[in-house]
């Protein structure tokens, strides 16, 4: 099982838990949704939760800012959530290895 | 305070978006055209949060009942004040009694009308805009109409300063400020420009051609569009094998593909989620172009790669955070 994350945009993260619907994967996406409601990042404006997936919408200026100038605000998102991953996979709530989709970076 | 003496095709209050309930299926919305009614709020001294009115295609006629600093920007729809011409991109001090109106629609085909302090409405889940389906926000949850009165919201310092600078010229029906916005931050408008985007993420899964296709042929903007998105009409674009999609989130210029073949622009009132193919993505410095592009237009799409497109929308903010300083420091 892995999370894959794909760019919605240049303002937003796909988090793919899985590619079919299933309540283990539903599961998922409660445990990241929980955590974001938990732990919201400033530079986050919503996340919108489905079947297999999370999508968070970020103000990439308000990222660029406050972080890395050098790095771009879709790698600093990309870190934040395998940070959180690795949190959530210590704590034993999710158990998955995170894979960046870079298909439609190409 | 103004009075809408004519309404226009469609006018509504709109602001920034209404974000944070989503996830709950409740619609955006907020102005289609960001960059515009930024502007248009800083030229008159306001936060860029407050709300505007959105005027497309034919402009309502307005009567102003005090004297107020004002801005428009974005399309061009040949306003005049007392039947003389008036600049967009600038700020203007409007007369007590003055009469704006609009004329034929030259370029783009949304105005932003700013009034220093903004317009005040009732809040509605942390947003002023108006959701026209669900007549919820704005001014009572619909455009404007005849006879209709909006008040102003409390002007800040800077605007009082600004209008006070102005103040000082001798008051004809109207002054204009001295300064605009600078030109790289007015967008060009221009036919055939292409609409950069960036490839969706079932780009992968369309027909080399239907990929072809998207990148190098023209698709026309079908009289079937609105706030909520374009429907477009051209090369009809094909998944290599029929799959089952999941809904999940769209975004604002999310470009998605119903089994029909022809794409769709998803806008300021789309839904939060689709279940359709996402072959692209408009790269958020281009959506002006798209809020200003007008049904029987033609589109074009060039490919641009997501390193870019974050880049440019920096670069573009950065500009934009230097000007808002400067009109700070300008009117201390």
């Amino acid at each position: 099982m892995s999370i894959v994350l794909h760019p919605l945009g240049d303002q937003a993260i796909t988090i793919e838990l899985g590619t079919t619907f299933s309540a283990e994967i539903f599961t998922k996406v409660q445990v990241i949704t929980m955590y974001l409601d938990a732990h919201p990042p400033i530079w986050m404006i919503e996340y919108v939760p489905a079947f297999t997936t999370v999508t968070i919408f970020y103000d990439p200026f308000l990222l660029s800012n406050q972080y890395d100038q050098e790095k771009l605000p879709y790698d600093v998102v990309c870190g934040f959530f395998e940070d959180v991953f690795s949190v959530l996979n210590e704590q034993s709530r999710i158990n998955t290895n995170v894979t960046k989709n870079n298909k439609e970076l190409e | 305070m103004i009075t809408i003496t004519k309404s226009g095709l469609l006018t509504t209050v709109q602001d920034l978006g209404r974000y944070g309930f989503q996830k709950y299926g409740v619609i955006a919305s907020g102005v289609m055209d960001t960059i515009a009614h930024r502007l248009a709020n800083l030229l008159v001294g306001n936060d860029e949060y407050l709300p505007t009115l959105e005027i497309t295609l034919i402009g309502p006629t307005i009567q102003f009942h005090k004297n107020v600093l004002i801005a428009i920007c974005g399309g061009d729809l040949s306003p005049s004040i007392n039947g003389e011409d008036v600049q967009s991109w600038r700020s203007v001090l409007v007369k007590k009694g003055s009469i704006l109106k609009f004329g034929p629609c030259k370029k783009g085909c949304r105005a932003y009308l700013a009034v220093a302090g903004g317009f005040s409405v009732p809040t509605v889940m942390n947003s002023k805009s108006t959701y026209l389906r669900a007549r919820v926000g704005g001014f009572n949850g619909r455009a404007l109409q005849a006879g209709d009165q909006l008040l102003f919201g409390q002007s800040g310092k800077l605007s009082m300063k600004m209008q006070d600078e102005l103040s000082e010229r001798s008051l004809t029906n109207f002054i204009v400020g001295k300064w605009s916005v600078p030109s790289n931050l007015i967008p060009i408008f221009k036919k055939d420009t292409p609409i950069r985007v960036i490839k969706g993420r079932n780009f992968h899964q369309f027909t080399k051609e239907s990929q072809k296709s998207f990148f190098y042929e023209a698709f026309f903007i079908t009289p079937q569009s609105d706030r909520m998105g374009y429907r477009l009409s051209g090369p009809l674009l094909t998944l290599e094998k029929e799959e089952e999609m999941i809904l999940e989130a769209v975004g604002f210029g999310t470009i998605q593909v119903p089994t029909n073949g022809n794409p769709i622009i998803l806008l300021a009132d789309r839904q939060p989620t689709g279940v359709y193919p996402k072959i692209g993505q408009v790269a958020s410095v281009d959506l002006t172009l798209i809020a200003q592009a007008k049904p029987g237009e033609v589109l074009l799409f060039s490919e641009i790669s997501h390193r870019e497109a974050q880049f440019l929308y920096l670069q573009r903010e950065r500009q934009l955070q230097i000007l808002k300083h400067g009109i700070i420091e300008k009117f201390k």
